[in-house]
């Protein structure tokens, strides 16, 4: 399924921050797990995630470091830093807020 | 016949044309590349197609360098570094300030106390500059350099060294006309006066290279070279002006290792610089 431009805008975020919680990770291995996750439903174009990871990172919510992989190959980690988690739960609640009452209207 | 590198340097060409002075997103991006046309190949696809494949799914160049370009910079005050370095600073300034006002405002002097304080200020601006040189030299050598870093360490350099010229500036003219007042003279050559000229003519330096300081290195260096003019610029006249009979032997054993250290931790820092980001990073 095809998100719109401002949904998926919307939706990068708390999806970029909420896998994040599980440990730290890579643009390519991030945009994996969104579609893992969401098993195929949301297909990013690859190229935008890195300027919203790079937005988050001149935020303060996340760090960025690089590192030689597995495969001897250096590749850039980012992970969650404290802020970030603190914007994540303010996310959550907003997002909880937004599903919650469409849910209704939509009596699901 | 299909080379994947040679398809890769082509690529890297013409992204980093699209996003100049930004050589790590364009390797972020080329990691990802390499990453997609692996799965590709693992799953069947022929090199070329992988390499097809791959770009398609990365998406339009022109766009992705668009969003970049909307990304405000990071502020300085968000930054440890700035934050360390910039709050020690201010504390200093204070304190410099209550001691020139309890030296000379206090004998009606003002203009004095002044011009002290400024130069004393701005001299201690360009320390600042070469301490934030130097956690950052230290910081890419041990955990690696982002382009966002490279943004807010030289937006913050050129901060400070503007800071450090407007001061010293103030501070030779008040000088002056401190000077003038008591002497009829608005200027002596005096060694004192060439190294505040000296000073400002480094920090306008700094400021200017604007356009051209988007490479840290550069930047980094000339932190360390302004620490190492600013220490002769202040210290020297004193050390030079020690008679010869004096100098050399009873005074200068510890002034030679203080000058010692200072040159081999310069060196050793400037050295640093040369370093890729993260090379003497702990496991």
């Amino acid at each position: 399924m095809e998100l719109t431009k401002d949904l998926m805008g919307a939706s990068a975020v708390p999806l970029i921050l909420s896998i994040l919680t599980e440990g730290e990770s890579y643009g390519y291995a991030l945009i994996q797990r969104v579609r893992d996750l969401s098993h195929g439903e949301i297909e990013w174009t690859d190229g935008m995630l890195y300027p919203v990871l790079h937005r988050l990172e001149k935020q303060g919510l996340i760090k960025a470091c690089w590192r030689t992989a597995d495969n001897g190959r250096q590749r850039k980690y980012y992970s969650l830093k404290v802020s970030g988690r603190t914007a994540l739960e303010k996310q959550r609640e907003q997002w909880r807020v937004v599903n919650l009452t469409l849910e209704q209207i939509w009596g699901t | 016949m299909f080379d994947l590198e040679q398809a890769i340097g082509k690529w890297r060409k013409s992204m980093s044309a699209r996003l100049p002075f930004q050589g790590d997103t364009v390797a972020e991006l080329e990691s990802h590349l390499r990453d997609a046309v692996q799965k590709h190949q693992q799953s069947g696809l022929a090199p070329a197609e992988a390499w097809t494949a791959a770009l398609k799914q990365l998406g339009d160049p022109d766009l992705i360098a668009r969003e970049f370009g909307k990304l405000p910079g990071r502020s300085i005050w968000n930054w440890l570094p700035a934050q360390v370095v910039l709050g020690t600073y201010a504390a200093l300034a204070v304190l410099v300030a209550f001691a020139a006002s309890r030296g000379f405002a206090n004998r009606g002097d003002a203009i004095l106390a002044i011009h002290v304080w400024s130069i004393t200020v701005g001299y201690l601006a360009v320390f600042a500059v070469g301490a934030i040189a130097i956690s950052s030299i230290l910081s890419r050598a041990m955990w690696g350099w982002t382009s966002t870093e490279t943004d807010v360490f030289i937006r913050t350099t050129r901060f400070v060294a503007a800071t450090a010229l407007t001061l010293i500036v103030m501070g030779v003219v008040l000088g002056g006309v401190w000077l003038r007042r008591a002497s009829g003279q608005f200027w002596v050559v005096d060694l004192r006066e060439i190294g505040g000229i000296t000073l400002a003519a480094w920090t306008l330096f700094v400021v200017l290279l604007r356009h051209r300081m988007r490479d840290e290195r550069l930047a980094m260096r000339l932190g360390l070279a302004g620490n190492a003019i600013v220490a002769a610029c202040w210290f020297g006249p004193a050390f030079l002006a020690i008679p010869a009979a004096h100098g050399f032997g009873s005074v200068s054993l510890a002034t030679t290792a203080l000058i010692s250290g200072f040159t081999v931790s310069t060196l050793f820092l400037g050295g640093l610089t040369f370093l890729r980001p993260g090379r003497l990073r702990f496991r």
